[in-house]
């Protein structure tokens, strides 16, 4: 449905977006995540047409965005970070507005009160956008997105300023929408993209970091995630038997808990699941574990993982860089000395 | 397209900017027309169209300085330009209701003829050249006023540089075209001023130049805006 390849902006020297390549098949829930000044918003920008790519091809059910601009964007409902609302209009007559806007074919009303009815904006519909509070403008925003019942809606943070109820409502009607629409949702809200999305991309400094659903992005970096757990037993026994168990690497005593367990911290060797393992080891020492926990990556987890990961990298490329001078530095003084011998 | 003018045109009543262009061009129309018609005792409009087309120098960047900044400072392009529209769509759509705002006030101008007539033989040939020229002239500030208006995000300043692009093009011009003693550079400046041609609808005449002239003045501005607006996707 979207095909994104080789995507890039550039402002002068620096690159906002960076080779960007994904594709998202129709009926999927995309989830684009990334910190502040990730390019996020930029590649959601190029994506609808707002701004051109320096290269790279943006493609809409097929149609290319800069060479069949009203084609493809016949086929999106954009809700940007700030609504585009006329605080001058009406709720009724700005959707009419963007229904017009659309060369939308529905039957007007019907469709349009339909809108409202799903979003929850019938009893503002005839209040001038600019006496709205700040949830109900973000709603008439999700509003205006869906007006025309495009195929692909992109939402950048779309629950921002709602209230628990509301942002309840949006995520089930995301969820909703993903069955027949292609969606792609960037928040910074992660547990929202958790619950809602089946893939999520990553973004930090213009580069593409993942493209994965969270479950197999999860299982690919808690590889060696610790295991917490609270046995009742000798501690310095427990240490000496968990520490000998195959795939353990490492085994920490964190202190004496008022229930009279201990808690451990057990770093597992790359790779290896300990627990079915160190329950039986457990039970056949008659050590009693009353707690473990800690396996799976939230997806917060994986983020700042990804992310910090990320930093590591560039730091590392950096010091490397300073190394190699140097050693260049080195090799001339000798060459030098070898030529006046 | 349709979408856009309507939009527009509707915008302009419900802020104050309609009413207060409007209130302007009534009060200076009235004037003129009160001391060039019924204190002269005359029919012939040529003094109210020739003051009132001066006049545009300050009404005009009252319909246009809204016309793109607004949009850019609101955010509201983003849906414009995310829309199915063309930029010819977009731009034409505004025009036409400044155009259309323009041309309310105008129509005033064929209501004092219209009176007069009343009382007298009115040279209605030479007021409805001289109102097609005021339309034509008209056209062509608005296409200037929007793509100064495109240039910035600020009304204040598209409003500002209107009136001093406008001060120098309709009042200054001739004066300054007159006072070069260059005289290629003197012609080409009068080859180039609007007021001239505008002078040749006031006394009753509609000739080839005189209409080129105001139409190409008019679609070279709204095409300048179709280019200001894109390069800013690409940048």
């Amino acid at each position: 449905m979207i095909e994104v390849k080789n995507l890039v902006k550039q402002y002068g020297s620096k690159r906002a977006v960076d080779d960007i390549s994904f594709t998202i098949n129709k009926g999927e829930i995309l989830g684009f995540l990334g910190p502040n000044g990730a390019g996020k918003s930029t590649t959601m920008n190029m994506i609808t047409g707002y701004l051109s790519s320096t290269s790279g091809t943006v493609l809409i059910d097929g149609h290319d965005i800069l060479e069949e601009p009203l084609e493809a964007k016949k086929h999106i409902g954009y809700l940007p970070e700030l609504p585009p609302l006329y605080l001058d209009m009406t709720v009724k007559e700005y959707l009419g507005f963007v229904y017009e806007l659309k060369k939308c074919t529905l039957p007007r009303e019907q469709h349009l009160a339909e809108i409202c009815r799903t979003v929850k904006i019938e009893h503002v519909y005839g209040r001038l956008i600019k006496n709205l509070s700040k949830g109900y403008k973000q709603r008439v925003g999700v509003a205006g997105a869906l007006v025309g019942a495009p195929d692909v809606l992109i939402l950048d943070e779309p629950t921002v300023g709602l209230d628990p109820q509301q942002i309840i409502d949006i995520r089930n009607l995301i969820k909703d929408l993903g069955k027949k629409h292609t969606v792609i949702l960037s928040s910074h809200i992660l547990p929202e993209v958790q619950a809602i999305c089946e893939r999520v991309i990553v973004i930090n400094k213009g580069k593409l970091v993942a493209d994965d659903t969270p479950d197999n992005l999860s299982r690919s970096l808690a590889g060696n995630t610790k295991l917490q757990a609270r046995i009742v037993g000798p501690q310095s026994e427990v240490v000496a038997a968990v520490s000998a168990m195959d795939g353990v690497a490492r085994v920490l005593p964190l202190g004496e808990k008022t229930d009279g367990s201990v808690e451990y911290t057990i770093e597992p060797e790359e790779g290896k699941d300990v627990r079915a393992g160190l329950f039986d080891l457990l039970s056949k020492q008659g050590w009693q574990m009353l707690g473990l926990k800690g396996s799976e990556m939230s997806l917060e987890d994986i983020f700042l993982h990804l992310i910090q990961d990320d930093a590591q990298t560039s730091k590392e490329e950096k010091s490397e860089g300073k190394k190699r001078r140097f050693s260049f530095g080195r090799k001339k003084k000798e060459t030098d000395g070898g030529d006046e011998e | 397209m349709k979408a856009i003018f309507k939009r527009e045109f509707r915008a302009y009543f419900t802020s104050t900017i309609g009413y207060i262009y409007l209130a302007a061009f009534f009060a200076f129309s009235g004037f003129l027309f009160y001391s060039n018609n019924i204190a002269e005792k005359t029919t012939s409009m040529y003094s109210l169209f020739t003051y009132l087309f001066n006049a545009n120098f300050v009404l005009v960047p009252i319909l246009t300085m809204r016309m793109y900044s607004e949009d850019k400072k609101q955010k509201t392009d983003q849906l414009l330009l995310t829309s199915p529209v063309t930029l010819g769509g977009l731009v034409g759509g505004k025009f036409l209701s400044a155009f259309s705002m323009y041309m309310c006030g105008g129509v005033v101008t064929l209501l004092y003829a219209l009176v007069m007539s009343g009382y007298s033989a009115v040279p209605w040939g030479t007021i409805l050249t001289s109102f097609l020229g005021f339309a034509l002239a008209g056209a062509a500030l608005i296409a200037i006023g929007g793509f100064i208006s495109a240039l910035t995000e600020n009304q204040i300043v598209a409003v500002i540089i209107s009136f001093i692009f406008n001060f120098f093009y309709i009042l200054y011009f001739d004066t300054l075209a007159k006072a070069i003693t260059v005289t290629p550079i003197s012609k080409a400046m009068l080859g180039l001023s609007i007021t001239q041609y505008y002078a040749n609808f006031t006394i009753g005449l509609i000739d080839l130049p005189s209409v080129l002239f105001m139409l190409t003045l008019t679609g070279l501005f709204i095409f300048f805006t179709i280019r200001i607006i894109d390069k800013r996707r690409w940048s």
